[in-house]
């Protein structure tokens, strides 16, 4: 069974939570991502071009990923997040690797881009009212923990 | 810092349902809740049990389309933590390159390889710490309809 280090433990807490008051946190806010980003040991810088949807730069220890807004009408009310993350120096990175990453990991999606660049990215609904604060808060604690196993699995170290 | 690539949102489809009520109903990793949704939407829904005794949905959309979905981080079976739809495509063009081209161009779910040369398509849901409103789930389930179809589309062209 497929599986990612770390996840299981999340069934516990499960039979204890009360769906019917959690507050949900949807993509309407960057400021509220950013805030949650920022609970999580991240710097969170909120970029918002003009006329274009906002993104978040998130930064900590040297390394930086991106919260982008997406499915959003004049750069607003946003109902989709996107967090990517990718790296500039590692173009010999087969593609029969980057297809092994995306068969055992769950949640991201690895490839090359254009450049050749391996990349990682996940993308969140957050439509209508969104998910729960603990559940966006998991799904981040998720995508921190990916980009670690990625940046092993890109550098091969 | 790459640029954000792979923005190429599928269309949305948040319009075909109708708004949440005001307490939104929230949604766990519960095979019996998992059905219900599914075959409200007209779905048959057949469940199965895996080699480690968690549940396991068989189900299909209007044109078909079947697709297995796993639940993952159980105890004992139940009060699982996470989903996993699969669905897997043989006799295809797909290739590892075709793959990355999907995982480039296309957000949420991601292609792969198998080990037995077919074509998968992956995605994964945390619905764990408050769960996920069923509003939202559906929406999910309506964005798994469309990227199945431009996936076997795209791998049978």
């Amino acid at each position: 069974m497929r599986k990612m280090a770390g996840y299981c433990a999340a069934g516990l807490a499960l039979a204890l939570a009360s769906p019917a008051s959690a507050e949900l946190i949807d993509a309407r806010s960057p400021k509220t991502i950013a805030a949650l980003i920022e609970s999580q040991g991240w710097q969170a810088e909120i970029d918002t071009p003009a006329g274009e949807p906002p993104f978040i730069k998130a930064r900590r220890n040297g390394e930086l990923f991106v919260a982008a807004f997406m499915n959003c009408t004049d750069g607003k009310n946003c109902k989709t997040l996107q967090f990517f993350f990718g790296f500039t120096d590692a173009k010999q990175v087969p593609l029969e690797k980057i297809n092994e990453w995306n068969r055992d990991k769950r949640f991201a999606r690895a490839y090359r881009d254009e450049e050749g660049d391996p990349v990682l990215a996940m993308d969140v609904d957050l439509d209508f009212r969104g998910l729960p604060r603990e559940n966006v808060g998991e799904l981040l604690n998720t995508w921190t923990g990916l980009m670690d196993s990625y940046r092993v699995f890109v550098r091969g170290e | 810092m790459l640029p954000i690539k792979s923005l190429s949102a599928l269309a949305f489809t948040a319009a075909l349902f109708a708004a949440a009520p005001a307490a939104a109903q929230t949604m766990s990793a519960d095979p019996a809740a998992i059905t219900a949704a599914l075959k409200s939407r007209g779905m048959p829904v057949t469940q199965e049990t895996d080699e480690d005794k968690n549940p396991v949905l068989q189900t299909q959309f209007g044109d078909g389309a079947k697709f297995t979905i796993y639940f993952y981080g159980c105890t004992d079976g139940v009060k699982c933590s996470s989903l996993q739809l699969h669905t897997l495509y043989s006799g295809s063009s797909a290739t590892i390159e075709k793959m990355n081209q999907f995982n480039l161009d296309r957000r949420y779910g991601r292609g792969v390889m198998e080990t037995n040369g077919d074509a998968g398509l992956r995605m994964d849901f945390n619905m764990a710490a408050g769960g996920m409103p069923r509003a939202l789930f559906l929406d999910n389930i309506e964005l798994w309809d469309e990227l199945m179809s431009v996936f076997s589309d795209f791998i049978y062209e």
